[in-house]
């Protein structure tokens, strides 16, 4: 435990050790207090630890933001005071940035769990996945697909006068006549090719100073994530574009892999303790149209229970299975 | 806990909660994850079927999450800004390391909380801006085995609440 006595000691050493003006004499002595009693090292330790969460942090910017830190009480007194005022604030603020926002104001999306089949005015087909949402954006110059989240595989019509190009925050992805697959979740894009040639380049966006870097795709391969300095990679089309068909594959994926997939087919939010199911592996088909099915098979297969309730299901190891190989 | 007791209170609780959350918030998907994020937290709570005025409980819970929420918000609007001002075309932080940053502010916020202000601003001015304890002491002032005590301080009192 955590003694307040040896936390004391240990921060007074640290911060002698840090002001750049320790004596040999000085250090001798660290060296003897922290050698002559476990409890010292721990509390040391600790130290230490709180020193070192400010290392990867950009010094001015974080002094700025701690020191401009609203306390808790502040927030409180703000929340009471103005409660509407600035959650309504907060709210647009989701609406204009957020993924959320993004779905309702997008020309077509898809709800968790839903599939969903467009075909264009040229005749491109567009496939969409749950959680998805897209504009569409045509002129007589280019065919933009603006993939706001989610995972969509494009099958292209020919016309050579305009490019097909997909486009996330993260980068674009242009159609040389071809199918492909774009999906961007969890803060990144990744682009796999299936037919044909595509370009891949990343945004210039954001930090505006950043250079724009591209690279052509040929089929079965694919970037995992468009950032600079990305590289092609084999893929597995068969196995990345399996929920076209209603069904998603593993091979020996971790089971909070599996969770972290299934969790874009749910409603709200899958809760699971990820080291206490850390060594339970899934190997297999888990049907994507069908969830409360898949979650029959994962607790058949699996020593784990599930329950699901509105808009949260959790997922538990079975008490007692722990010690079973 | 059994997972009787928290379906219970879970279907006896939800509803009521999101649409006072929903009330509060003006915002339907904000408040079903405060929502969401409540239960979670309470998932793991031994006595919930012992709660003398479980209503209140709940929305103390959530206040204590939308703060946070908020929190973090400030936190990261004001840290990327920074940071977009201040540097240079070689620094890109790519957005796992600013995520990385984001949580350890948040930790260190958390524990900066029972620190006051003058002793916060003196760590801050040592550990950040690299200011030796002369330096701050004659900003400040003060003596330097009073700067000393001030840092020693703060680094006691964040060890002591530490979520690290």
């Amino acid at each position: 435990m955590k003694d307040p006595n040896h936390i004391e000691q240990a921060a007074a050493w640290k911060t002698l050790l840090t002001s750049g003006e320790v004596t040999v004499a000085e250090q001798q002595a660290f060296e003897t207090w922290l050698n002559e009693d476990l409890e010292h090292k721990k509390a040391y330790k600790i130290v230490e630890k709180f020193w070192d969460s400010f290392e990867h942090l950009d010094p001015a910017s974080a002094k700025s933001a701690l020191l401009d830190m609203p306390s808790k009480k502040k927030i409180t007194m703000g929340i009471k005071a103005s409660l509407s005022v600035f959650l309504a604030a907060v709210s647009m603020w989701a609406l204009v940035n957020s993924s959320i926002g993004d779905h309702y104001l997008a020309d077509y999306s898809t709800t968790a769990g839903e599939m969903r089949d467009l075909v264009l005015d040229d005749g491109s087909r567009i496939k969409m996945n749950t959680g998805s949402a897209i504009d569409i954006a045509y002129s007589g110059t280019s065919r933009l697909i603006k993939l706001r989240q989610g995972e969509i595989v494009v099958q292209v019509a020919k016309d050579l006068t305009r490019p097909f190009i997909v486009e996330t925050e993260h980068g674009t992805a242009q159609a040389l006549g071809t199918q492909y697959l774009v999906k961007t979740v969890a803060g990144s894009t990744s682009v796999a090719v299936i037919e044909s040639i595509v370009k891949v380049c990343t945004a210039g966006g954001y930090f505006a100073h950043k250079r724009i870097e591209c690279l052509n795709l040929t089929p079965a391969t694919g970037v995992a994530e468009i950032k600079p300095g990305m590289q092609a990679n084999p893929v597995d089309v068969d196995e990345i574009t399996a929920w076209t068909g209603g069904y998603l594959s593993f091979e020996s994926a971790p089971l909070s892999t599996v969770l972290h997939e299934l969790e874009r087919y749910v409603p709200g939010k899958i809760y699971f303790d990820s080291a206490s199911i850390g060594d339970l592996d899934v190997s297999g088909v888990v049907p994507v149209t069908d969830i409360d099915r898949a979650f029959a098979m994962l607790s058949k297969l699996l020593p784990i229970s599930i329950q699901r309730y509105p808009y949260l299901t959790v997922v538990e190891r079975k008490a007692g299975s722990e010690e079973r190989k | 806990m059994s997972n009787n007791i928290f379906e219970v209170f879970y279907t006896s609780h939800y509803f009521w909660l999101r649409s006072y959350l929903v009330r509060k918030f003006k915002c339907q998907h904000q408040a079903a994850d405060v929502t969401q994020d409540t239960f979670i937290k309470l998932l793991n709570h031994s006595n919930l079927s012992e709660l003398a005025q479980p209503r209140a409980f709940l929305t103390t819970t959530a206040t204590r999450i939308m703060i946070d929420m908020i929190r973090r918000r400030h936190l990261e609007t004001t840290y990327l800004q920074f940071l977009q001002l201040s540097k240079s075309e070689q620094f890109v932080d790519s957005p796992e390391q600013l995520a990385i940053a984001v949580e350890s502010l948040v930790a260190i916020a958390n524990m900066l909380d029972s620190v006051s202000p003058k002793a916060r601003e003196i760590f801050l001015m040592n550990r950040l801006d690299g200011m030796k304890h002369a330096e701050i002491a004659v900003h400040f002032g003060i003596s330097i085995p009073r700067v000393r005590q001030y840092l020693a301080q703060v680094i006691v009192k964040c060890c002591s609440v530490s979520e690290l």
